[in-house]
This record gives structure tokens, sequence and C-alpha cells, in this order.
């Protein structure tokens, strides 16, 4: 009796002590559920590097966001592919597998034999393989190669938007563009997953491409540039920079190619900033539309002689030393003006800071340290100081949009929070400035730009670049073009320079703004507004710069400096 | 009375393991059903976007109008071309704007491609 009592205890408490251990393995697989995921030792095949990977299924999953541009066109996408990766330790024959693998996975058999013998347990054979290179790998069935799911960066419009978009290294982090700085942002998945959407317009850039292709191949350049900037929102609807190069191997390219020129380039940009200097001009009051100067002959300011490229020998007006592109004129309009408020002048639109905008590759402007006399000479017409093409672009978008610099940025947004900073110049001034540009496309340097309908308004530039010697050549120029439409209502700007352009027998040998970049300018704008349906018009009563270029008033003509101006001597 | 409640009991434990044997491979399986749903869903959100980069891919501006040369007949439009209806020099229009009601579009604007 008292031994079966102390049995049925005995076998009682197995029980207990039995279902208490499935009860607590219960608890441990359905609650205390593991974290999922596995630590491998990478070594990186590139650098030899090791470093920890933790794959988490989280970090499968995790899809790097989307760039569209304004309209909605993917430029960037994340797309699931295989990596394979081998165990080396459970690799028997490592020249065996390499001489199968490497035909498969199109390979160097001698660099797969040397990465299949470390003494790892994980080594990299090939990221990212195609589809059809995961099938045959498989196919072989060879014991220790492994896959694992990655995702590549894919841009469908390959080179197009190269330079705003950027690229990502092989591990997915942006290296350039839009890519490196918003990484983080692009990093974290957004729910639901909202792609970044970028200003550019693939359509205009497209455009601008084709054009400053052409271009280049057809006078021999050596690069371009080409900016559209929607002036209201300050958004650019195209960036191009030639050359440029496939972010799908970004390796591969040269320097020159990933050289953003738009950004990171800093130019003297030449007569297009005769724009500033009679913004400035007018603004301060030294001389009005009807005003102008003697510019009869080259005069001398130190050592320097300034003379005008197409030199009409007279007196001009305002709008003619602007049409005319005047290096006489606007010189002695900047005198008048005086260093100080030039330089102030510039500080207000921008031209001493680097521009703020949504890229890592930004360039200072080059400003000179000391301001003297020739200075301001040289200045008022675009030489001894280099800004990016941005900096020209968002300055002549302020001198025509009532004085207001806009605020440049790649993304796109349907609220712009305008920070109603204080005008560079009056309301009154820019119209002057609108009419200018106007006028020099339909009676200057600039008729080639000139879209009927479309009241294109422009300035030409034509700077000699710096040889290695460290002087100016003839030989090697920088031919610009700066357009807004329409004239009498800025929307749209274009910019176009061509880099190194060889004259050819259309442009009778010239290689200067108004042959080269002009033209290129008058494409864009004329597709542009076809593409975008603006309806040409030729009964605009806002339009009326005609009436300025006639008027002239020579008594206004103000007596030169005499401490800084000399006749010259031929 | 012992016996009882005793009974009543036991086939209450009876009922409930039973029905949690039940619940339990119910989730298991819908466990599986949403577990494949989503593996589903997963392929077919990657097989879409690589739907989307192809189609960007094959939209590429320079594709489209290399085959817009080779197909279509059609030429680049020119500006030219573009006016309001309002500015076409309808014939009854005609009228009004010799009675100077309405502005008539310069001839030169709408005969085609001079310049």
């Amino acid at each position: 009796m008292d031994q079966g009592r102390v049995r049925l205890t005995m076998v009682g408490f197995m029980f207990v002590l039995c279902f208490s251990a499935i009860g607590g393995r219960l608890l441990d697989v359905a609650v205390l559920q593991p974290a999922r995921g596995v630590t491998y030792t990478v070594s990186n095949p590139d650098d030899d590097a090791v470093e920890q990977v933790q794959v988490s299924e989280e970090a499968a999953h995790h899809k790097r966001r989307d760039v569209v541009d304004r309209r909605g066109e993917l430029l960037a996408t994340s797309l699931r592919t295989a990596s394979v990766f081998a165990n080396p330790k459970e690799i028997r024959s490592p020249e065996t597998v390499a001489a199968q693998l490497a035909p498969v996975l199109a390979m160097d058999k001698n660099l797969l034999i040397k990465r299949l013998k470390g003494n790892k347990s994980f080594v990299w054979l090939k990221r990212n393989l195609t589809p059809r290179e995961q099938a045959a790998t498989n196919r072989l069935g060879i014991p220790g190669l492994y896959f694992l799911p990655e995702e590549r960066r894919v841009y469908p419009y390959g080179q197009l938007v190269s330079h705003a978009v950027g690229y990502v290294g092989v591990d997915n982090k942006g290296l350039a563009g839009i890519e490196k700085q918003f990484d983080q942002q692009l990093r974290r998945s957004s729910q639901p997953e909202d792609p970044l959407a970028l200003s550019l317009d693939i359509r205009v850039q497209a455009i601008v491409r084709e054009e400053l292709r052409a271009a280049m191949g057809r006078f021999r350049a050596i690069g371009a540039v080409g900016v559209v900037l929607e002036i209201e929102t300050g958004e650019l609807l195209s960036m191009v920079s030639l050359p440029d190069y496939d972010p799908h191997n970004p390796s591969r390219a040269s320097d020159a190619q990933k050289f953003n020129r738009v950004t990171l380039g800093t130019y003297e940009m030449g007569s297009t900033f005769k724009t500033f200097t009679m913004a400035m001009g007018l603004e301060y009051g030294v001389v009005n539309m009807r005003g102008g100067y003697d510019a009869t002959n080259p005069f001398k300011v130190a050592t320097f002689t300034i003379s005008d490229t197409h030199p009409k020998k007279r007196w001009l007006s305002v709008p003619e030393i602007f049409a005319y592109s005047s290096n006489i004129g606007s010189a002695k309009m900047a005198l008048e003006v005086g260093g100080k408020r030039q330089q102030e002048f510039l500080d207000k639109l921008g031209m001493m800071k680097p521009v703020d905008i949504e890229l890592p590759e930004k360039a200072s402007p080059q400003v000179p340290a000391q301001w003297r006399d020739v200075n301001i000479v040289t200045i008022s017409y675009g030489h001894g100081i280099s800004v990016t093409p941005l900096h020209l672009a968002r300055g002549i978008a302020a001198v025509v949009a009532d004085g207001m610099l806009p605020k440049l940025t790649l993304l796109h947004s349907q609220r712009h929070e305008n920070k109603r900073n204080d005008p560079v110049i009056s309301e009154k001034t820019s119209r002057d400035v609108r009419r200018l540009m106007r006028l020099a496309v339909e009676h200057g340097t600039g008729a080639k730009a000139d879209v009927p309908g479309y009241r294109v308004g422009g300035k030409t530039g034509t700077a000699e670049k710096i040889n290695a010697g460290g002087r100016y050549t003839e030989d090697a120029k920088i031919a610009s073009f700066v357009a807004v439409f329409p004239s009498d209502a800025p929307k749209y700007l274009v910019l176009v320079m061509i880099d190194e352009p060889k004259g050819t027998d259309a442009t009778y040998g010239f290689a200067t703004g108004g042959w080269i970049a002009a033209p290129v300018v008058g494409n864009v704008v004329s597709r542009m507004g076809m593409l975008y349906g603006m309806t040409p018009r030729f009964d605009v009563p806002e339009d009326d710069a005609e009436k300025y270029w006639t008027q002239r008033d020579e008594k206004t003509k103000p007596a030169a400096p005499k401490a800084v101006i000399h006749a010259a001597t031929y | 009375m012992t016996r009882l409640s005793i009974t009543l009991w036991v086939l209450v434990i009876m009922v409930a393991a039973l029905s949690l044997y039940q619940v339990k491979y119910e989730v298991q399986r819908v466990r599986a059903d949403i577990a494949s749903v989503t593996r589903v869903l997963e392929q077919e959100n990657e097989t879409l976007d690589v739907i989307a980069a192809e189609w960007a891919y094959l939209s590429r501006p320079e594709r489209i109008k290399k085959l817009a040369q080779k197909h279509l007949a059609a030429q680049t439009m020119m500006v030219q071309q573009v006016a309001d209806v309002e500015a076409i020099a309808f014939p009854h229009r005609l009228e009004a704007s010799a009675a100077g009601e309405l502005p008539v579009m310069p001839a030169s604007a709408l005969v085609g491609a001079g310049q």
C-alpha cells in the first residue's frame, strides 16, 4: 500500500517534469521567437578587407527607394538580383570548380582559384548575376556555392541623367549626385514607398542633351553645359554636363566624364555678365535706358587695353552697348558705379558663395582678393571672376524676375515656401533688363536664338580660356548663351555653354556665343515650347522693347572718370 | 457529486484540448497561406519593378525618336504651325477683323517653315 503510493508519486512527478519541459519548449518556440538572420564574415573581393555583414530578413526585403522625374518617369530603381558566394572550406578542388565556373560567370579562372583557395568561410565570387548566369551556375550543382539575394540599382535612362542622379557603389551606397546627397532618405524605407521626385523633366533633358551633342559634334568641342530653369519656382528642368558617363559602370568613366560642369566647374563667363553690369548701372542710376557711353576708342586701365570685338567706333546707347556687346561701354558703366557697389551687387546676386543645391558636388566661385580698377573693368564683362553655370543661371533669373533671387532646387514640389528676401533690383530695373535682353536678340549678337512668337531675350558670351602658360588664348574659348522667354514675363531660362568649339565654314570660322551657342538655345526653346504647348504670340502689347532701340539722348553722356581712363594710343 | 464534477471537468478539458488543437492547426494553415500569398506578392512586386524599369528603358526619348522616324511619316512640329483657334482667319472672322473687332495673326506666321 505504502509502496504503491510512492510509485504513483514517482510516476506523477515524471509526468509533471515531462510536461513542464514540453510546455517550456512550446513557450520558447511560440512566444520567444529567435531573431532570424545570419551573420556572415565578408571578404570583399575588391580590397580583401574583412567586414561583418548582418544579412537579416528585414534588410533583404528592404528596397532602396526609386528616384523619378517631375512627371513620375523612373530615373533610378532597385531590382532584385542574386550574388554568388562560396565557402572555400567546403570546396574540395578549387581548380576544377574554377574551370567549370569561369565560362559561366565570364570571369578569369586564376582569379577564381585564388579566391576559392582562401582560408575563409565566405568569399564573394560575383555580385549581381544576371538571371541566365544564376540559372547556369545552379545547373552546375557545385557544393559549397551559395546565392544571396541582393538588389541592384538600375538607371533606365542611363547617361541621360547621370550627373543629376549620380550613382551607387556595389553595396548600394550613394557615391555621387542625388544618390549621395539623399543616401539616408533613400535607404530608409518609407511607408508607402513613395519615390523621390526630382524637378527634372526627362523630355526637356533629352532635348537639351541631344542639341548639345549635335553642337559638340558640329564644332568639335570638348564639352558642353545645358541648364533649363523654371524661373518662378527655381526648379531645374534640365541639367546636362557633357561628356557624361554610364551610371551602371562609373569606374569605367574618366574623370572628365564624371565631372559635373554645371555645379563643379567654375568659368569666366564672358559677356553674359554684362547683363549684371547693365542691371547694376540702371539700378544705381548712373545711366538710364536712353543714356550711353562713348565707345569710339579703346581705352587703357593700368596695363590693360579695353577694346570691342565688334567695334562701332561711335557713341552707343545702353541697349546698343548690350546688344553689340561693347566691352568699352560696360567697362565705363562699371567704373562709374564703382568697385565697392559692384562687389556688393554681385554679392547680393550670390556670386561670392557656392550655390545652395541638393548635390554634393559644389564649387566656390573664384573672386579676386583685391578689387582694383582693373578688376572692376574686367568683371563688368565677365573676366577675372569665375563662377559655376548655376551661379550665372540664378543671377540672370534674379535680374529678370523683379530682382528675386530664386532658391535653386533639384526636387519637385507642389508648394514652394517662397522666402521673400529683399529684391536685388527694383521691378522697374528688371523690366528694363528684360527689354535689353530682348533687344540683344532682335538687333544684336543673339539673333540666332530667336524663335518667332516666343519672344526670346538673351545675351551672348564668348570667354577666352587661360592656357597652360597662364595667358588668354584666341584658340580656346567658351561660347555661351543665356536666354529667357517669353521676354515680357519670363517663365523659363535656358543656358547653353560650349567648351572650346572650333568655327566651321557655316559660321565663317567664328567660334563665338552668337554663332555657336545661340542656335542651340533657339532649337531648345522652340522644341520646349512645342512640348509644353506654348502658343506663339505676335501681338503682345507688353513687348515694348522696340521703342527703346531708337530712343537715345546723347546729352546724358556722363564724363568718364578721368583718373582711370586714358585713350589708348592706337 | 465529486464523481460528477470530475466527469464534467474531464469533459471540459477534453473539449478545450480538442478545440485548442483545432485552432492551433487552423492558425498554422492560415500562417502558411499568408506566407505563400506574401511570397507571391513579393514576386509580383519584383516583376512589377522589372516591368517598370523595362518600360522606362524602352520609352527612352532617343529610342522613341528613332522609332518615330522609322515608322511615322510625321515631321517635327514647328512653332509656326501652332496658333490659338481664335487667331485663325476664318472667313466670318475676317469680316469681323476688318471691322476692327478681332486681332488676326499675320499671314507669315501661319504659312509654315519660313525661317
